[in-house]
């Protein structure tokens, strides 16, 4: 079993993800997604935080609160 | 001859400083409106540059086309119906693939678009002229480099806009931008005959790309939905719904996500093909001391209250001369001393106020009493307690423009948040707070970041419990007349009217979020964070003028006209004018105060004083410094303090009235602009119901508890 997964919120600085699904409803959904964070797309965590995770996405960081960083589905690379 | 002037519309994703360009093309002089229908607000400017005119129209910064907040929609309304000759997408040179994400859906749906990218001072010219040049080519859309802070670029952009606005439109958009929606191309292809046969004309006006709606139309986005079956009716909108379905059942695909993911792979190919190095900065990944503060366990809550520290003594400074004159008299010169306290801020408006009424009075003496009244008390007060705030306001408005240009506000926010939300706040609740210092005008207007319109609300109804200024100066006078000669007394006493404010408004967002929310609805935030940088005093002086200005235009025409009903009220009886040699007690408002009566009978304050405590009270209504002004008034004193003082209350009783005067009620000034912001009477009503029960019970309860401590 090569692949694993993880949400946002469990994420670590260390290691590198890809973005699989967005599991919000609509409206948030089409604003991450907007936001850069389409399935497919490398995202690397700047900081996990206790109350938010910054992330950094096609060259903009972003803060996200716990609550929206858990559906935020990942990919684990390496 | 009046000429009819053509609109612009300037629209960007976030942070990627289109506020700066729009004040560089306006010279900063924009108007303040809302758009119609909506407490968003709308700004627009007019550009004169080399005989060309032309209206710009500042619209909300757009994360996207899926439209998330109330502000994003008017921008994408905006774009499909609004009578425009063109529209300027800005976008980024220092964070491109996201912010050209935005001006490459608006250039799709709008063939008049131009697209701006700024901060091009951050690389090299000949770079920067070949990548627009290569851009322009591969988008089929005038590209233009420009800085707005450096004001490169200035010129090309409204030689550009100019050529755009003088174009016809073109009804062949095979010329225009085209992105590969690979699979999806042949729906989007039939979607876009489809409408094109059915031509209904109204879509011309602003002529928007029938592929590029198509586009759109197939994210399942229910504004575009809507705009459709306004222009082609509801049978053209079945048939096109129809083709969507087939897509989603053949392709398997969940058509919004395939259609981001798709724009996004388009600009990525786009930007690596232009060979430019793409600019990464280091501080997106370096943590600055800022960061390391504010991420530090409890780091935020003491920049927080840090700041709030600051705003507070330059109140007091402003206000007292404090703590300078008390240096000065500790030094033993006392004559220093007292001129510092005669001339702080407020000590200057208020001698040159009252310079100009004598001056006035002098020549006016052959007009009739009345009038000189009304000029001088009437008149000349509003003016002067207008004036008198606009020191404080100007320097919380500079602070927090400040920390918003440089970025640290938002992290502020972010690194609050957790805290906040406990309370039923985003961690946007900082800005209001702050600004609230100085007035609570400002701080309601700030409610508009909410994310929600329900955390606006608490946010409104939540704001006018933080002291203003005006408040501090009530009780500045009441510390003074409680604790004479002891000011360790009077300091701790207004620390603690600042905590209960605070603390009230802290509160009053957990109650109201607990009665109003569900569970799952409390505050979340996604934000993309600007990068760190010193602040640029233009764009401060922007930010912190259009604040200053819009109290003044807002609270200042209410604080203005309402001195006059006071006077008013204060120099007329039921027979006539009392003013001159009359006394207040017979005044109109000194009947009106008696109806408090009861209430402050409570507090075990006796019928004589009573009436006269209620009359303040009213007059608190209208503007909060009134609570002191109208005291010396009626006590014929010029002191306020001795005017408290000689109401002869009792410790308990003073320091709990005063409590109720910090909380009771918001201003004026303030209810209309909650008025203006939430569009309903019934809100406006149960936010001043709602104060005054609020500040009755904490009132009350304080005087039972100071009452058997023996106060």
């Amino acid at each position: 079993m090569g692949v694993n997964y993880t949400s946002l919120d469990l994420a670590s600085p260390l290691k590198r993800y890809r973005i699989i699904d967005i599991e919000a409803g609509r409206g948030l959904r089409e604003k991450i997604l907007e936001m850069g964070m389409t399935p497919g797309s490398e995202i690397r965590v700047i900081r996990n935080a206790r109350g938010h995770i910054i992330v950094l996405v096609r060259g903009v960081s972003i803060a996200i609160s716990r609550g929206i960083a858990k559906k935020i589905i990942l990919e684990t690379l390496e | 001859m009046k000429r009819e002037l053509f609109e612009i519309g300037f629209v960007g994703a976030p942070n990627v400083g289109k506020s700066s360009l729009f004040n560089a093309l306006t010279g900063g002089s924009a108007k303040v409106s809302n758009w119609p229908g909506t407490t968003v607000e709308k700004k627009t400017g007019i550009v004169r540059f080399d005989g060309t005119m032309f209206v710009a129209v500042d619209l909300p910064g757009l994360g996207g086309f899926r439209a998330y907040s109330l502000d994003e929609r008017v921008s994408k309304d905006y774009i499909l119906r609004g009578d425009y000759k063109a529209v300027v997408a800005i976008a980024d040179l220092t964070s491109l693939e996201r912010s050209l994400y935005v001006a490459i859906v608006i250039a799709e749906l709008s063939p008049r678009t131009i697209i701006a990218i700024n901060k091009i001072d951050l690389m090299p010219r000949d770079v920067v002229e070949k990548f627009i040049e290569y851009l322009s080519k591969k988008l089929h859309t005038p590209v233009v480099g420009v800085s707005a802070l450096k004001r490169i670029g200035i010129e090309v952009l409204i030689r550009e806009i100019t050529r755009m606005a003088e174009s016809k439109c073109e009804t062949d958009f095979s010329h225009n931008i085209y992105i590969d929606y690979e699979e999806l191309n042949k729906y989007i292809d039939e979607i876009k005959n489809l409408l094109e046969k059915h031509k209904s004309g109204k879509e011309i006006k602003n002529c928007i790309n029938l592929r590029g709606l198509a586009a759109n139309f197939m994210t399942e986005d229910p504004d575009v939905e809507r705009f459709i079956r306004d222009v082609y009716g509801a049978e053209i909108l079945n048939k096109l719904i129809e083709i969507r379905e087939r897509a989603k059942v053949e392709t398997r695909e969940d058509l919004g996500m395939r259609i981001v993911s798709l724009r996004y792979g388009f600009i990525k190919r786009l930007l690596e093909e232009s060979g430019l190095e793409s600019y990464v900065e280091k501080s997106l990944y370096e943590k600055t001391l800022i960061d390391r503060i504010i991420e530090a366990p409890g780091g935020s809550i003491l920049i927080f209250l840090g700041i709030l520290t600051l705003i507070f003594f330059a109140i007091f400074t402003i206000n007292t001369g404090f703590p300078l004159n008390v240096i000065f008299s500790a030094l033993g010169l006392e004559e220093i001393a007292s001129l510092i306290e005669a001339y702080s801020l407020n000590g200057l408006i208020s001698a040159g106020f009252s310079y100009l009424s004598e001056y006035l009075s002098d020549l006016m003496t052959p007009l009739p009493y009345v009038i000189k009244d009304l000029v001088i008390n009437g008149i000349v007060t509003g003016v002067g307690a207008v004036i008198s705030f606009l020191p404080l306001i100007l320097l919380v408005s500079i602070s927090f423009a400040v920390l918003e240009d440089s970025g640290i506000a938002t992290r502020l926010a972010v690194g609050i948040h957790r805290t906040f939300s406990k309370f039923g706040f985003s961690g946007r609740f900082v800005y209001p707070m702050i600004v609230s210092l100085g007035c609570n005008v400002p701080g309601v207007m700030l409610s508009r970041t909410a994310l929600t319109s329900r955390e606006r609300l608490i946010q409104i109804l939540s704001t006018p419990f933080i002291p203003c200024q005006a408040r501090l100066i009530v009780a500045l006078a009441f510390s003074q007349a409680v604790f004479p000669g002891r000011p360790l007394e009077q300091a701790l006493l207004i620390v603690l009217i600042y905590v209960v404010g605070f603390l009230v408004s802290l509160l009053s967002g957990f109650i109201l979020s607990r009665s109003m929310l569900r569970e799952k609805d409390l505050p979340e935030l996604i934000i993309e964070l600007p990068r760190l940088h010193r602040p640029y005093a233009r764009v401060v002086w922007w930010i912190s003028w259009s604040y200053t200005r819009e109290f003044l235009i807002k609270a200042g025409l209410v604080i203005f006209l309402l001195s006059i009903v006071v006077w008013s009220l204060t120099s007329f009886s039921l027979s006539g004018y009392i003013g001159g040699e009359g006394s207040v007690s017979e005044s109109i408002g000194f009947m009106l105060g008696s109806i408090l009566q009861p209430l402050l009978s409570l507090f075990n304050i006796n019928s004589s004083t009573a009436p006269i405590l209620g009359f303040t009270l009213i007059q608190g209504f209208v503007a909060k410094e009134g609570l002191i002004s109208s005291l010396a008034i009626i006590m014929n004193m010029e002191d306020p303090v001795e005017a408290i003082r000689s109401l002869g209350l009792l410790p308990a009783q003073a320091i709990s009235i005063l409590l109720f005067m910090m909380l009771y009620i918001p201003c004026l000034a303030t209810v209309s602009v909650i008025y203006e912001e939430t569009k309903s009477l019934r809100w406006t009503l149960f936010s001043v119901v709602y104060m005054i029960i609020i500040a009755f019970l904490i009132s009350y309860t304080a005087y039972i508890l100071l009452l058997s401590l023996g106060l």
